[in-house]
């Protein structure tokens, strides 16, 4: 569920959307002018993987950084067109970012969990948003999200402890495990698995099926091709800025249209 | 077959000759250093038989007397050094929180070259700065009570200024070393830039803070001429307020050494109270290392 807008934020305009998130011609300019991101329309449905893949520096990173208006901290990058979320324009001045981004999930590439023990990096924004009500709750949000994100066995008994002596991969599932408290309907990885073991990566991509089969929207960015197969049901090819072919992950990977996704499936340029 | 020198390994005989030389140099410097404050000021305890418990406790410090009862420089000192660290604290990380989250651009550009540029003024400007400006504001302001302004308070508002750029320039170092994908990492969930500030940025930069703080603490404890001009350091009697004139323990040093005979007890308590300071500044520095070595430890 959305979450709701503080009062005295005017509502973004309707926009009727057969998805739960849809762009619509979006681009990204960097420094005002230089468009990394040339007119994109894509969309995402709840319960669904969607893989973004593509050569270093195609704008597949900087798309995903749209949809939860990140590009937004970045100074002098401008996004256009429509990010249409719950049938709403969120890519308007008026929009709560903070709000926003409570139900619209991300995890980096880097595992990034704050400088303190496991259970406050969970709880850290539940607490920040007012949503822990007493130890109780905040005990089950913990064991839950941990669950979710196959960390808490591993886990359960050091609670307390440092999550900086964790491993990279314990950490990037604590990071999953940290949005995931946030109960967000999307979440967005850009390249989730790229700082990771073998090991780690398959744990990681089986959170992430798991995640979107719990219902959520999930879109991961990746240049591992193995990885969009396998966790993906939908694939959009990115090259030099410019979406060239989204569609069915096994229709990407075994019927590709367009001559440049054939090249890069190929190996021909990566 | 024998055993033939390289060239290249003659060479790298003369670069270890050459920098262990200068090794042994500072280690040999360092430790004379300590021996000789060392060995004079304990001597006041040692030959001359003041004793240390009533150096300590004493609260009257007037040589001619044969009174040696440092307490009022220690308090003074502390508190001088703590009212100063207080006044520049919030100032410090408030700028520093500015220009590294706030407005990058104008603080690498303009501030922090602004705020560098204190550094390089010779403290005795602070102090003729203080003894014109801080001294008559304190008359203004509290009138009668403040005497001549000279006093512990109008030590502390030079000294704040005196460290404000030490610290505030390690506060910005501490805060732009916090890796962005900490900020990003809190805002991807949906925290403020004001919680991502307060609850991830300050939290991760901490250690580095801490050490900004007592460097700038250290350096107040161990700054002389500047107090001197503004503090009175006449009376050295427990200071009765904080608008009292008092002497601080550099300051005493400096002020008792011109009327003390070589080798007199006078001459020894003065060293002893240079030993005291030694003692108190490796203690700060202590204290960093140990917050260093903590930190370190965090990180894993």
């Amino acid at each position: 569920m959305r979450n709701q807008t503080p009062a005295g934020t005017p509502a973004a305009p309707t926009v009727t959307s057969a998805h739960l998130l849809e762009t619509n011609d979006v681009t990204v300019k960097y420094n005002y002018t230089k468009e990394s991101l040339h007119p994109t329309s894509l969309s995402f449905d709840k319960g669904t993987v969607t893989a973004l893949i593509g050569p270093s520096g195609c704008g597949k990173s900087t798309f995903l950084r749209c949809l939860n208006l990140m590009n937004r901290e970045i100074p002098k990058c401008v996004v256009g067109g429509q990010i249409i979320y719950h049938d709403h324009d969120i890519n308007t001045k008026d929009e709560n970012l903070f709000e926003l981004r409570k139900s619209i999930g991300m995890v980096f590439q880097q595992p990034t969990p704050f400088r303190k023990s496991i259970r406050e990096n969970i709880l850290f924004a539940p607490k920040r948003h007012g949503r822990v009500a007493d130890k109780a709750s905040a005990d089950e949000l913990v064991e839950k999200s941990l669950s979710q994100a196959a960390l808490w066995d591993e886990v359960k008994d050091k609670l307390d402890q440092s999550a900086l002596a964790l491993s990279g991969g314990q950490q990037q599932r604590l990071c999953i495990a940290r949005t995931l408290a946030m109960k967000p309907d999307v979440v967005l990885f850009d390249e989730p698995c790229s700082a990771l073991d073998p090991i780690s990566t398959f744990a990681v991509e089986e959170t992430i099926r798991d995640i979107a089969d719990s219902g959520i929207c999930v879109a991961i960015v990746t240049h591992n091709m193995e990885q969009a197969t396998r966790v993906s049901d939908r694939t959009a090819f990115f090259y030099m800025g410019d979406m060239i072919e989204f569609g069915e992950t096994r229709q990407i990977f075994l019927a590709p249209k367009d001559q440049k996704l054939v090249d890069y499936l190929t190996g021909r340029f990566g | 077959m024998a055993k033939q020198l390289l060239p290249k390994r003659r060479l790298e005989n003369v670069g270890l000759g050459l920098t262990g030389a200068c090794v042994a140099l500072v280690a040999v410097i360092v430790v004379t250093l300590i021996v000789m404050v060392a060995q004079q000021g304990l001597s006041a305890f040692f030959v001359d038989g003041i004793d240390f418990g009533a150096f300590i406790t004493g609260t009257s410090w007037v040589p001619s007397d044969g009174k040696y009862g440092a307490l009022p420089l220690i308090v003074t000192s502390f508190g001088v050094m703590v009212l100063s660290t207080l006044f520049t604290l919030p100032v410090a990380l408030g700028s520093a929180i500015f220009v590294v989250e706030v407005r990058p651009g104008f603080g690498r550009k303009v501030f922090q070259p602004l705020v560098e540029l204190l550094v390089g003024i010779p403290s005795v400007v602070y102090g003729l700065i203080g003894l014109t400006v801080v001294n008559a504001a304190m008359r203004a302001v509290f009138g009668d009570a403040a005497g001549t302004g000279a006093g512990i308070l109008s030590g502390a508002i030079v000294l704040a200024v005196m460290i404000l750029p030490t610290v505030t320039t390690l506060s910005i170092d501490a805060l732009a070393a916090v890796p962005n994908q900490y900020r990003e990492g809190s805002y991807a969930l949906g925290c403020t830039r004001w919680q991502t500030v307060w609850h991830v940025v300050l939290k991760s930069a901490l250690p580095s803070l801490m050490t900004a703080v007592i460097l700038g603490m250290t350096r107040a404890f161990g700054e002389t001429l500047a107090v001197q001009m503004v503090i009175g350091g006449v009376e050295k009697i427990m200071p009765a307020g904080l608008l009292s004139p008092a002497a601080t323990l550099t300051t005493a040093l400096t002020s008792g050494f011109a009327n003390a005979t070589t080798g007199s007890v006078q001459y020894h308590a003065l060293w002893a109270l240079g030993l005291l300071l030694m003692g108190m500044s490796l203690f700060f520095i202590l204290i960093i290392h140990l917050i260093g070595s903590k930190g370190a430890k965090d990180r894993g």
